[in-house]
């Protein structure tokens, strides 16, 4: 695979959209381990996953959301909106779907430790999420593509705001 | 001897041997009594007439007509003109394997069933997997309910645990069993489609039974496409009851749990293997005995009373409904081992017949319907499918435990009864066989029927079989994100197959009584909008559940001791490959219990690059990507320019990447995943560890090595898997 920065706008916004599910699955991997019946007698012990890495998941999914949904609005729907006239709808239902993400967001960093609730939380998260993202991958980004808009600038820029605030969401060493 | 047959019977001969031992039916000898083998003897007719020539039928002179009195070539002829047997019905597709049983601990408590009378008790089992709409030579990785039934040889006779993988059936009652078999099975006109669901006359029947639902999103889950039968679960289905020494019972549901974790495959890889390897799960089953990987599953049993059942909020004689573990926990009570092959297929694996009317003193039946129905029909079929009342001395058909009757004659009769009683009761036998009584003998439990005016004859249901959704929601809102869209796409898929528009909404409209979220999905997979409305409900007011999400119903839930056990790895090789490190793989696989197999572009020996010789087992086109549960791509820059001008390398790694299993690119390989066409927007999740792609720098194969086995225990890696999928 070749490196980070040769990535267009579409593929670095895509990188996300996998990078985040990853941090899904790995969530619900960990939540149903959790929650699971005794392992059968003939396996002995399960070692338990710690409870604080669920935890940590899930703020990661919070932070990466949170970066992307901004470097989203702040720069790739706007440059869509001008290339793309027709395409006001979508975007309009981006911007809906994302404020909608960013209510469960803010739920879920007001969570303590994890428990029945984040885990629901998570998954209703997980399922918003990728109905936004079929729809941008099946709609948006081969409109963006065809659009005739040069993507390759644009990816630059979309990285170098991620990665400012990505700098900025950065847990204090 | 009061059984005495004949004055004369102490004239015996080699044929006719001598006095018959007491008491003894030597029917039930272990199957050595007719194991075969014809190491160093010569070849007979099967009325032991020696052949001299069994190339030349016999004629009037060598270029004269055939002689009809050739009884050699009539008798081979005749006997393989008449090899058929009707084929099941369902579960015509299966595949076998002996085994045991053993209980951990008495249950005498709950019930006197010869198998768990003392802890370290050991049965003999004989077990049948098997699908259930295809036929005989129907391909093993359909979507589809898994058979999983259990023979066990036991002291008081032989139990058979007739059950699925799932724990539900489409249907509540033994009535409608013709229908949907006939909906799902080829349809009449042209025979198509062959193993598969995906066709309107399944789809019309069952959403015009919207008990089926349950079912439905358990036959569209993962669950019904298992990677292996050693990694699927069983259940007896029905609420059956235990019985103890006293009499007393409660109700049961039996689990079979998978010591290797309950793990699926991913459907675009089960329709592939469907066609490289349709023995896939009978080629496992068989290779993981023969290497000493024995499939093993624990026993567990939920188990409740009578009265715990009338609170329950569903009816616990309903084959739709499961009791929650969260309700009822299951208790792991023993374990099954399968550590022997059948020596021959049909006299084994075709000819065992499984009935669920066979249960021994200590376990009975409920009042489910469908139970009732089944306990008729498996005897009924048997007896057209075997050819008579008889199969029950098939050899493995017939139980360890003495048989004493007065069942006489009939097509096939193998025993020798003696005497001329064959009634009950006899003076003239001494009595004999006399009935053993209710301190020995099997008891029904005298469930007790209120004299209640519904309790009178009636052809229907109780109110509670009505609540056909509760459930379905129940599952599928106890399912992972990635399970629910496995369970979606498997709707869109069977539903894009059918021709009727209607049957695709009607069923649409069922699936938004049971989870509005699936039912949307469903549509938008179909192109339908707007939705359909939902499907009245039978009952409008359903009682409150107990428990609205149950993870136990997850895969992921039961990963099992995490072990790789009968895995099986392909390491890709050509001439000039890394040869220490395939080496070392191989090694560290082993130690696992995993097979690890070295894939070239041909098979046979090939040098590797410090001049050794590597001895290549598979050829990429014979035993293609799909068929690995990992990949190990090699090292060697003359290796893997030799891989990467071959297109199947591309299609193998496509495949293992589709399918979101382990890859470890060794060295120079990597540039093979980039031939491969891995999307650049691969590198973020990669760089977050978890996409299950492991590159390794040249020199480090011990550590990646160690990496790719602890990648491999997580099964699958579905944070690379999108809809439609990246590669």
């Amino acid at each position: 695979m070749p490196a980070l920065n040769d990535k267009d706008a579409c593929e670095l916004l895509d990188a996300d959209h996998i990078a985040v599910k990853h941090l899904f699955v790995d969530y619900a991997r960990l939540a149903f381990a959790a929650a699971s019946p005794p392992a059968p007698a003939l396996l002995g012990k399960k070692a338990a996953a710690p409870a604080a890495d669920r935890a940590a998941i899930a703020m990661k999914i919070c932070d990466e959301l949170t970066v992307h949904a901004q470097i989203e609005e702040e720069i790739f729907y706007p440059a869509l909106q001008q290339a793309l006239p027709d395409a006001a709808d979508l975007l309009q239902e981006a911007q809906a779907e994302h404020q909608e993400a960013k209510e469960m967001i803010a739920r879920l960093r007001d969570m303590g430790a994890p428990d029945a609730a984040m885990d629901s939380l998570v998954a209703e998260l997980n399922r918003a999420i990728e109905h936004h993202v079929k729809e941008e991958r099946d709609e948006l980004f081969p409109k963006a593509r065809a659009s005739g808009l040069d993507l390759v600038p644009l990816g630059l820029q979309l990285r170098e705001r991620q990665q400012e605030l990505e700098a900025e969401t950065a847990p204090a060493t | 001897m009061p059984t005495a047959s004949t004055l004369s019977e102490e004239n015996g001969s080699d044929k006719t041997g001598s006095v018959a031992p007491e008491g003894v039916n030597s029917t039930i000898d272990s199957l050595d009594r007719v194991r075969v083998d014809s190491s160093g003897q010569r070849l007979t007719t099967n009325q032991g007439v020696p052949v001299a020539d069994n190339q030349n039928s016999l004629k009037y002179g060598v270029r004269g007509p055939a002689l009809l009195e050739d009884f050699i070539l009539r008798e081979k002829i005749t006997h393989f003109d008449h090899e058929r047997i009707p084929e099941r019905i369902v579960h015509a597709r299966g595949s076998g394997a002996h085994g045991f049983f053993e209980a951990y601990e008495p249950l005498t408590q709950y019930t006197k069933a010869a198998p768990f009378k003392e802890a370290g008790k050991i049965t003999p089992v004989f077990v049948r997997f098997s699908t259930v709409a295809g036929e005989r030579g129907s391909k093993d990785t359909a979507r589809d309910v898994r058979g999983f039934a259990v023979k066990f040889y036991t002291d008081e006779g032989n139990w058979d645990l007739v059950g699925n993988n799932m724990p539900v059936f489409f249907i509540q009652d033994a009535m409608k069993f013709p229908d949907l078999v006939h909906a799902v099975k080829p349809e009449p006109h042209n025979a198509m489609p062959q193993a598969g669901s995906a066709h309107d006359t399944f789809w019309d029947f069952v959403s015009l039974m919207p008990e089926s639902t349950h079912m439905l999103m358990w036959v569209m889950s993962d669950r019904a496409i298992p990677r292996s039968f050693a990694t699927m679960q069983g259940f007896g289905v029905h609420t059956f009851r235990l019985v103890n020494e006293a009499g007393d019972s409660v109700f049961v549901k039996f689990h079979w749990s998978p010591k290797y974790g309950t793990h699926s495959l991913v459907w675009d890889e089960a329709v592939k293997i469907s066609g490289a390897d349709p023995d896939f799960h009978r080629r496992d089953l068989w290779e993981r005995i023969e290497s000493g990987a024995f499939p093993e599953y624990e026993l567990g049993v939920q188990i409740f009373t009578e009265d715990q059942a009338e609170q329950f909020s569903f009816d616990i004689l309903d084959s739709t409904k499961i009791i929650p573990e969260e309700l009822i926990p299951v208790q792991p009570v023993g374990r099954m081992v399968l550590n022997r092959n059948p020596d021959n297929f049909f006299a084994e694996t075709e000819q065992v017949a499984f009935c669920t009317a066979h249960v021994v003193p200590g376990i009975d039946f409920s009042n489910d319907p469908l139970l009732a129905g089944r306990i008729h029909s498996y005897v009924d079929t048997q007896i057209s499918r075997l050819g008579g009342p008889n199969f029950h001395e098939i050899p493995i058909n017939s139980p360890i435990a003495p048989v004493h009757n007065n069942q006489r004659d009939g097509m096939h009769r193998q025993a020798i009864h003696r005497g001329r009683v064959s009634y009950e009761p006899n003076s003239l036998a001494g009595g004999c066989p006399f009935q053993a009584g209710a301190a020995q003998g099997f008891v029904s439990v005298s469930a007790s029927i209120q004299a209640k005016e519904e309790q009178g004859k009636v052809r229907a249901k109780p109110e509670k079989f009505a609540d056909h959704y509760t459930q379905a929601r129940l599952f599928f809102e106890s399912q992972s994100p990635v399970e629910q869209d496995h369970i979606a796409n498997a709707f869109r898929f069977e539903l894009s197959k059918l021709t009727v528009p209607a049957i695709r909404e009607r069923t649409v409209a069922m699936l938004r009584n049971a989870s509005e979220a699936l039912a949307r999905k469903v549509a938008m997979g179909l192109g339908m909008e707007p939705l359909p409305e939902a499907l009245p409900l039978a009952l409008p007011n359903p009682a409150q559940p107990e428990v609205t999400k149950s993870p136990a119903l997850s895969l992921l839930a039961r990963p099992g001791d995490g072990s790789l056990t009968g895995r099986k790895v392909a390491i890709l090789v050509a001439p000039g490959v890394e040869g220490e490190a395939v080496a070392t793989a191989q090694a560290a696989l082993l130690e696992q219990g995993v097979v690890a197999r070295l894939v070239g572009p041909r098979i046979g020996r090939m040098p590797t690059a410090s001049g050794d010789v590597i001895d290549a087992d598979a050829s990429m086109e014979n035993e293609p990507g799909f068929l690995f549960d990992a990949l190990i791509l090699p090292d060697g820059q003359e290796a893997v320019a030799a891989l990467a001008q071959d297109g199947h390398t591309m299609e193998f790694i496509k495949d293992q990447f589709r399918h979101c299993k382990t890859i470890l690119a060794l060295g120079a390989s990597r540039q093979l995943l980039v031939k491969a066409g891995l999307p650049v927007s691969m590198d973020k999740s990669q760089a977050q560890g978890g996409t299950g792609l492991i590159l390794a720098e040249a020199g480090d194969a011990g550590a990646a090595i160690a990496a790719f086995i602890e990648a491999m225990a997580m099964h699958r890696h579905f944070g690379r898997e999108m809809d439609p999928p990246l590669l």
